[in-house]
């Protein structure tokens, strides 16, 4: 599985964002990229609340990413 | 890691140098495309003008008339700042219909602008309308 970031817009403008498939730090760095490139869309954006996915959840999100490096590592 | 995160979100347009053209700069354009998204959802126009209870008519940098709220809503960008703010007269029992215009304007520049950086970011970006209850949502899923 890819890494995906999901984002619900409600009518306020205010936003839920789920990111999908990302390992360690990868989505904080992510999400910094994002909040990056909106500003110059004129887009800013404050956290209000923040939930870490559990160790369980990661796995299944990233389980065929690790599959797919493994392999390339034994060819 | 992942997460899942809320944000809040506000419009701040970039600084036009004197004398430049509102439509070469990305924030004023991307400011133009949702009001035309949230007029074409609404049934309405894109205006330069809109109109007080009396009927006297008040300039602003963008506006959107729909049949519901004729006045129209207006967008005033300050100078200085950058920052939106929505003006409208709602005397007579408008306040819930000039409120449903500002918020699908706050939506739609907040979707688009989301594309934007996505797409910018080498997504691949799809957009997909939702119901929560009676309130329309938005669901912007881009994938790496």
């Amino acid at each position: 599985m890819g890494r995906r970031v999901q984002i619900k817009v409600n009518r306020r403008g205010e936003v839920e964002t789920e990111f999908i498939g990302f390992l360690g730090d990868e989505c904080i760095e992510e999400a910094d990229r994002i909040r990056s490139v909106l500003a110059r869309y004129g887009l800013e954006i404050g956290l209000v609340d923040a939930i870490r996915k559990s160790p369980e959840q990661i796995a299944l999100e990233t389980a065929d990413k690790e599959t797919t490096k493994q392999r390339v590592r034994r060819e | 890691m992942s997460h899942i995160a809320s944000y809040k979100t506000k419009i701040r347009l970039n600084q036009l140098r004197r004398g430049a053209s509102p439509e070469h700069d990305p924030t004023w354009r991307l400011l133009r495309e949702a009001m035309e998204a949230a007029a074409e959802e609404l049934g309405g126009s894109v205006v330069d003008v809109i109109y007080d209870y009396c009927g006297a008519p008040t300039d602003c940098d963008l506006g959107l008339v729909t049949d519901d709220f004729p006045r129209g809503i207006g967008v005033r960008v300050n100078p200085v700042t950058g920052e939106v703010a929505f003006i409208y007269d709602d005397y007579g029992g408008f306040k819930l219909k000039a409120l449903r215009i500002c918020e699908a304007i706050q939506q739609s520049y907040t979707t688009l602008a989301l594309a934007r950086a996505l797409k910018e970011l080498h997504y691949e970006v799809e957009m997909e309308e939702i119901r929560e209850g009676q309130e329309r949502a938005v669901v912007v899923r881009g994938v790496l």
